[in-house]
């Protein structure tokens, strides 16, 4: 792992067009900015983790009842097209 | 066709059936390309199938039936990936998982899937600030004549 120290105001650039900056530092607590592109998602770590778990139960799930539902289900037209 | 699911060559998926989402779902990149199938004209839950896999699936759902008030806070980001105009419709879809023996119901309101259903783009939106879980129990009573369920989506600007 890369270890970097900053102080405040200062940045961290990530490729050419990641900017991470620290924007304050209250005991154990840092708020960071960030600006990258947009195809580029930031999350916080345990909220995207329990996304990618409740998106992988839900597959998963569904999974064993695909065969089962498949014969009722036909595409979804959207009105407005 | 494959084991099981649904037969994905089968279908006559036209172009504007099909729903790109950008980076795909959440944790899993490489599924950007799905369809919208519908159990019956009435059902408030709907399949969102990949055309990337065949064996990938799940069922969607409005997020009424796990929340009144539900509010969508889409940042400039969002915004832009979705290529919002000014008279694009946006639609709500809530990933849902069914558990168990018990058959429980889940919805997955912390990063709901919102779709231009005009563009045909969606976006796996996480909901960072919100106090919304991954795992909120259906409601009891759906009434569906409610009109307080609707779901709201906000653009911030």
């Amino acid at each position: 792992m890369l270890v970097l120290t900053r102080k405040i105001n200062e940045k961290i650039v990530i490729s050419t067009d990641i900017v991470v900056t620290v924007l304050s530092i209250d005991r154990d607590q840092v708020k960071l900015g960030i600006e990258a592109p947009k195809d580029i998602s930031v999350h916080r770590e345990e909220v995207f983790e329990e996304i990618v778990r409740s998106n992988r139960e839900a597959i998963l799930d569904a999974g064993k009842r695909g065969e089962i539902l498949s014969k009722y289900l036909r595409i979804h037209r959207h009105k407005g097209n | 066709m494959s084991e099981g699911f649904v037969d994905i060559n089968s279908l006559e998926v036209s172009e504007k059936d099909i729903i790109n989402i950008k980076g795909g779902l959440i944790g899993m990149p490489e599924l950007k390309r799905f369809i919208l199938m519908e159990f019956d004209e009435d059902s408030p839950l709907h399949w969102l199938q990949s055309l990337d896999d065949s064996r990938i699936g799940f069922v969607v759902s409005d997020p009424s039936l796990f929340s009144d008030n539900y509010t969508v806070t889409l940042d400039k980001r969002v915004q832009e990936v979705l290529e919002i105009g000014k008279d694009d419709d946006l639609v709500v879809m809530v990933v849902v998982t069914v558990k168990g023996e018990a058959q429980e119901i889940t919805g997955n309101l912390l990063g709901p899937i919102v779709v231009n259903a005009k563009k045909r783009i969606g976006c796996q939106v996480v909901l960072e600030d919100s106090e919304y879980s991954t795992e909120v129990p259906l409601k009891k009573m759906v009434d569906t004549s409610e009109k307080a369920q609707k779901t709201m989506v906000e653009i911030m600007v």
